[in-house]
């Protein structure tokens, strides 16, 4: 952490004020010819801004212990196993570019994004945008749901591909065809999301 | 391996201080979460309590609302801790989850008062909606940095802690005199004190 050049306190009363005029020329100079302390003033003058922008809110007391407590239940949950059939939810086509003219929801800047999707299933929603690159499409996609998923899928009739998909819910597939395809998310608890009848191309 | 459970002895213990707990990681205290240790959830719940509220008080929610997306995001969070492939991200996680919460209540709000009320005018209505447009990547980004700057604040001795508060997180911080005063030094080693503190925080930020 220590310059070998200057003193750490010096480097801090550069940024907080206590150098008298000579002190501070010459440190200023230093700085400006030393990549190693350069580095590390801006480290610190960013830390201590940081200090000073300051805006975070601490949340009320009762609400946090409310939150600590609620953890015991989860150990008690997770004990009970359940058996279930799989259930599978059909997605519901909540809005989507498709039929709108370039100006309308693509941006300009993106011209081989074809068209946005966002569906809605029970209380978890998918999104996807689908691009063109030469021949074949891709699919960039976004699950908002309060689980996280296991995999997602891309299919039909003569076609499978899968995807994992991140803590996020990020998920993508790159290589497609055109064609009409089932997307489908497998969910926590033998669940699985379906967003049926993608018409690519 | 041999190195967690020498935290865990540390973290655990009947003597365990503030400053040792902040040398577990995230994605250690998540895998104690995991095998049920309530105090590794006290703690994970407390090293991001400040930014999580902080993101739906941010797009304009009161602090009702808030503290019910807080508890949402960390009750999403029990649900799926099983089920976190990258727990060393868990900020990410409970980030981006506080903020899609906090947009789904928008979109909730957004849409009842649309369906209300007739004798309201659209641009009161609208003056009610919390702006989602103020939980922006870089927003959002800005907030994690000070809370992590705020965590290593938090970690280190007491007298340090005292000194950043009062000279930096405070609006109008109070005199050296009285700083001095308040933690029993001259007003001469304030200046050394500050920079020692400071390079605390630094070591504690940069590993």
């Amino acid at each position: 952490m220590e310059s070998p050049h200057i003193t750490f306190e010096k480097l801090t009363d550069l940024l907080v004020g206590g150098l008298n005029p000579n002190d501070h020329a010459e440190v200023t100079a230093h700085v400006a010819g030393c990549s190693g302390c350069a580095i590390l003033k801006m480290k610190l003058e960013r830390t201590i801004g940081l200090m000073q922008s300051y805006g975070l809110e601490d949340v009320p007391s009762h609400i946090f212990e409310r939150t600590v407590d609620a953890f015991s239940q989860r150990t008690s949950t997770r004990e009970v196993g359940r058996e279930s059939v799989l259930e599978t939810i059909t997605a519901v086509l909540n809005f989507t570019t498709s039929g709108f003219n370039n100006a309308f929801g693509l941006r300009s800047d993106f011209p081989e994004t074809l068209q946005q999707f966002s569906y809605q299933a029970g209380d978890s929603e998918v999104t996807f945008q689908i691009t063109r690159r030469n021949d074949s499409f891709s699919i960039l996609g976004e699950l908002n749901s309060v689980l996280i998923g296991e995999s997602t899928a891309l299919k039909n009739d003569s076609f499978e591909l899968t995807s994992p998909i991140s803590d996020l819910g990020e998920f993508s597939f790159t290589g497609i065809s055109e064609g009409v395809y089932n997307l489908e998310i497998q969910m926590p608890e033998n669940s699985k999301i379906v967003v049926p009848g993608i018409s690519i191309g | 391996m041999r190195n967690l459970f020498r935290l865990r002895f540390i973290f655990f213990g009947k003597t365990a201080k503030l400053a040792e707990k902040m040398e577990l990681t995230d994605e250690e205290l998540v895998a104690e979460c995991r095998a049920g240790n309530q105090n590794a959830w006290e703690e994970l719940v407390r090293r991001y309590r400040r930014l999580i509220y902080t993101i739906p008080r941010r797009a304009g929610f009161d602090e009702d609302v808030s503290s019910d997306v807080f508890q949402q995001v960390f009750a999403i969070l029990i649900q799926n801790l099983d089920r976190i492939k990258h727990p060393a991200q868990i900020q990410a996680w409970l980030v981006t989850t506080a903020r899609r919460e906090t947009i789904r209540l928008i979109k909730m709000r957004s849409a009842e008062r649309s369906r209300s009320a007739d004798d309201e005018t659209v641009g009161e209505r609208l003056l009610e909606i919390p702006d989602q447009g103020i939980l922006a990547d870089d927003e959002l980004m800005k907030l994690e940095a000070q809370n992590n700057v705020r965590n290593a604040v938090e970690s280190i001795d007491e007298r340090c802690r005292k000194l950043l508060q009062m000279l930096f997180y405070l609006q109008n911080p109070p005199p050296y005199s009285e700083i001095a005063g308040a933690l029993g030094i001259s007003e001469g080693s304030i200046g050394p004190t500050r920079a020692r503190c400071l390079e605390k925080v630094l070591k504690k930020l940069n590993g």
